[in-house]
């Protein structure tokens, strides 16, 4: 976590300082409580698999277009990643509060990258300072000099960019992940905050002499293995939440008090509100005004992901997620528990949630209207008081929500912070 | 609680809060205090204050000597002098930087006066992306803009970046607009600075009242634990901060190892450290180790070592907490050279992690022990370890 946002995880924790001096006028019966925290796992079960599920479509996407490579095929692939996005961004909720998420996620999210690392860049391409690995270009090299030691580079396949992933300790060398193959099927965005995306050329891709920019066929050994590391990375995690497995994850959190996994629950919803999505993924990017700071911005996805992270929350509390094939699974929720103990306190819950998803889809509107469509990048432009506006009302909802959150743990007499971690 | 956290945010709230809290002031002046609020009257007013009014100072003196030395920009004395001023500035703004309530988390202050870690150099991108566009160079024009040209780091861009910060650049005609921004910028640090100190003091916003005079009609605090929970978790984050921010992340130092594995070499990150431009991360480390054991004891005052001593029977810990400040100062002061000049160097590597070492031991009495004597709990932010 930067520096930065560390005043909004601050303000929640001084959320908690004071819940003790609520109490739970009606408790609820520990069977309840285990009902919700196994449902929550089922949950993570599904949402998890549905980032796979989707996952596995942009792979067979990204296959297809590999083997015969055409304007189409690309955009084909592009759409299928903004699919993929959406389950995984709904996940992001799991991180916070469940280490193993959290500990596993830098490889599949890791942001902002120096893309230059992975292919080639525009001359005014600017990396971390003093990053080693900024300007490597994995894609033209097959072999690469790291002053103390030469990597062969020659073969390019899942174990080399695993191997590669944050090299030098520098967390912008991502290798791996959603936004290196962001990167890979859209390019720089080279148009500052002014509307438009990356723009690259299906012909980088093309294996025979119309090949743009060389090296095509590393570059899409490249694509293709990271596409294989993303789906073995969803693999693993949907397995981590499975039912009727003695030793994963689930498991293992099942047997602990149900006290504590509900004060997980909170606890990842709460910095996911406010330290996350409020803090390093909007205030910074705004204060800043700093395209560099904007999380899907090769693609200008960006609204999506913020919108799918909002209701990734809601889905917590609420206890229900929409599946990506339309089904909706529901069942005992943190809702339904505050509900019994504080009506009132429920209610107001529900409703700040409600409120910040209005915001959230204030924003994907004006992202994505056909007439003038205004990108998040446009937004945190310097002097965009509309986008300015925008983006602050998403941050009052979501502030106004972690507080609901906070109350609506206090309900419940559970410390958010009493999470075991 | 509401207000804690809506301060962050929004604007206006604060002149709100500090009308209410003027108004239930008066009565509690009748009976003597209780240890707790005496605790928190003379911490606000002997260190918070006096520490933002140091700052105030040291802004004005730094505008001041922009402004002096954009007069004759020629001559080597005067940017000698403003360098000085900068650091003298910086030491005053460290003394401040881990205070994690009030005035300075209102809609953004601390982000206008220090933007870290700049990853990916935007301070050097965007002031000089503002040099170039040719429209004028106003203080309202550098309110508006990115926080990033703003503040303290970008004036360290301005006077110590190898090329941009050399004092030809601000000489001839091309050295105007330097001169205009390095003026603005530094007026609207001063403004800033201003703002904070008078938002505390008596016969301004008076924030100090709304810390110290707790109880069920202040916004803020509604009990006295509850402010000292603030002032728990200002020490506990400031010490996270140095430790982890300003040490582990651009040195390499695992958080919890004591002993490194030898041969293979630290993966540093020195263009992460805090003000690496001007090679002033130690002294401003050291700042905010002095300036976090001076509020533990309220400068002179009844502060929270003489509160565990008196009222919570706890002299043993109230102790070994300020030898803990000692030591980590004596720690410090015995690095030879700048973190970022060394970091590199394997004959300086120990002294760096015995510091390391110090800090991790007086982290664990604060973050450990003290809020179970003082019976208040830290929050997520303490926790996370993040």
């Amino acid at each position: 976590m930067s520096v930065l946002s560390r005043q909004f995880l601050l303000a929640l924790s001084l959320l908690a300082l004071a819940f003790t001096s609520f109490a739970a006028p009606q408790t609820s019966s520990s069977n309840d409580k285990h009902a919700v925290a196994v449902h929550y796992t089922d949950m993570a079960h599904a949402i998890f698999g549905d980032a796979e599920k989707s996952a596995l479509a942009l792979q067979a996407k990204i296959n297809d277009f590999l083997n015969a490579p055409s304007a189409e095929g690309l955009i084909a692939a592009q759409e299928a990643w903004k699919t993929a996005r959406k389950a995984y961004q709904q996940s992001e909720v799991f991180r916070f509060g469940n280490s193993i998420v959290d500990d596993w996620e830098g490889q599949l999210n890791n942001w902002p990258l120096d893309e230059g690392l992975i292919d080639y860049v525009s001359d005014d391409y600017f990396f971390a300072l003093g990053n080693i690995g900024g300007d490597i270009n994995i894609i033209a090299n097959p072999s690469i000099n790291l002053g103390t030691e030469v990597v062969d580079t020659s073969t390019i396949n899942a174990e080399l960019l695993r191997s590669l992933h944050e090299l030098g300790g520098s967390a912008a060398n991502v290798t791996t992940g959603y936004h290196a193959i962001e990167f890979l099927l859209w390019g720089q965005d080279l148009n500052g905050q002014q509307l438009g995306a990356g723009e690259r050329p299906y012909t980088d891709y093309l294996t025979n002499d119309k090949c743009t920019h060389e090296n095509c066929d590393r570059r899409a050994d490249y694509l293709r293995a990271a596409t294989e590391v993303l789906v073995q990375d969803l693999q693993y995690m949907t397995k981590q939440w499975a039912p009727n497995i003695d030793d994963n994850y689930r498991a293992e959190l099942l047997a602990l008090n149900d006290d504590v996994i509900l004060a997980r629950m909170f606890y990842g919803i709460g910095s996911l509100s406010l330290g996350e999505l409020g803090g390093e993924r909007i205030k910074v990017a705004l204060e800043a005004n700093s395209t560099e700071d904007e999380h899907d911005c090769f693609s200008d996805n960006t609204h999506w992901s913020h919108y799918y992270n909002g209701l990734g929350i809601q889905n917590i509390y609420l206890g229900k997620y929409r599946r990506l094939d339309g089904s909706v699974l529901s069942g005992p929720s943190l809702s339904a528990l505050v509900a019994k103990a504080n009506a009132d306190t429920d209610k107001q819950t529900r409703q700040s949630l409600d409120k910040t998803m209005t915001a959230l889809t204030v924003l994907t509107k004006a992202a994505e209207t056909k007439d003038k469509p205004m990108k998040f990048d446009m937004m945190i432009a310097e002097g965009n008081k509309r986008g300015e506006a925008i983006l602050s009302n998403i941050l009052s909802a979501l502030v106004v929500q972690t507080r609901s959150i906070e109350q609506a743990a206090a309900a419940l007499n559970i410390d958010p912070t009493a999470t075991g971690l | 609680m509401i207000s804690a956290v809506m301060n962050l945010i929004r604007r206006g709230h604060t002149s709100r809060t500090l009308i209410l809290a003027c108004s239930f002031a008066a009565v509690t002046a009748c009976s003597p205090p209780p240890p707790s609020a005496k605790l928190l009257k003379e911490t606000g007013e002997l260190s918070f204050i006096s520490n933002y009014q140091d700052f105030s100072v040291s802004s004005q003196q730094l505008a001041d000597a922009s402004a002096d030395f954009c007069q004759t920009p020629d001559q080597a004395a005067k940017f000698d002098t403003l360098h000085t001023k900068w650091k003298q500035a910086t030491i005053d703004w460290a003394a401040i930087q881990n205070i994690q309530f009030g005035p300075l988390m209102v809609d953004n202050q601390a982000w206008k006066i220090q933007f870290w870690p700049d990853k990916k150099n935007l301070i050097a991108r965007k002031v000089e992306t503002l040099l170039k566009d040719g429209k004028p160079i106003t203080l309202q024009r550098v309110d508006e803009a990115s926080v990033v040209v703003q503040g303290l780091s970008s004036l360290e861009y301005q006077l110590f970046d190898s090329k941009a910060g050399s004092q030809q650049r601000y000489t001839g005609e091309a050295g105007v607009r330097r001169c205009e921004l390095l003026t603005a910028v530094s007026t609207h640090l001063q403004n800033v600075a201003e703002g904070l100190y008078n938002s505390w003091r008596k016969d301004g916003g008076n924030y100090l009242a709304t810390f110290s005079e707790t109880g069920e009609n202040n916004p803020e605090f509604s009990d006295d634990n509850l402010a000292i929970g603030y002032l728990l978790d200002t020490l506990v984050s400031g010490i996270e901060l140095i430790k982890r921010d300003k040490l582990e992340r651009p040195l390499a130092i695992s958080s919890s190892a004591n002993n490194e594995a030898q041969g293979s070499a630290p993966q540093t990150q020195v263009y992460q450290l805090e003000w690496w431009r001007s090679q002033y991360s130690k002294e401003a480390i050291i700042a905010n180790l002095s300036a976090l054991e001076d509020i533990f004891n309220a400068n002179t005052g009844y502060g929270l070592d003489d509160y565990l001593r008196e009222d919570k029977q706890q002299a043993a810990l109230s102790d070994k907490i300020n030898e803990g400040f000692k030591r980590c100062i004596v720690a410090a002061s015995a690095i030879d050279g700048s973190l970022f000049d060394i970091a590199n160097k394997p004959e300086h590597r120990q002294v760096i992690l015995d510091f390391h070492r110090e800090l991790s031991q007086l982290l664990a009495l604060l973050r450990n022990d003290l809020p179970t004597a003082l019976g208040v709990s830290l929050g997520f932010n303490s926790k996370d370890g993040d």
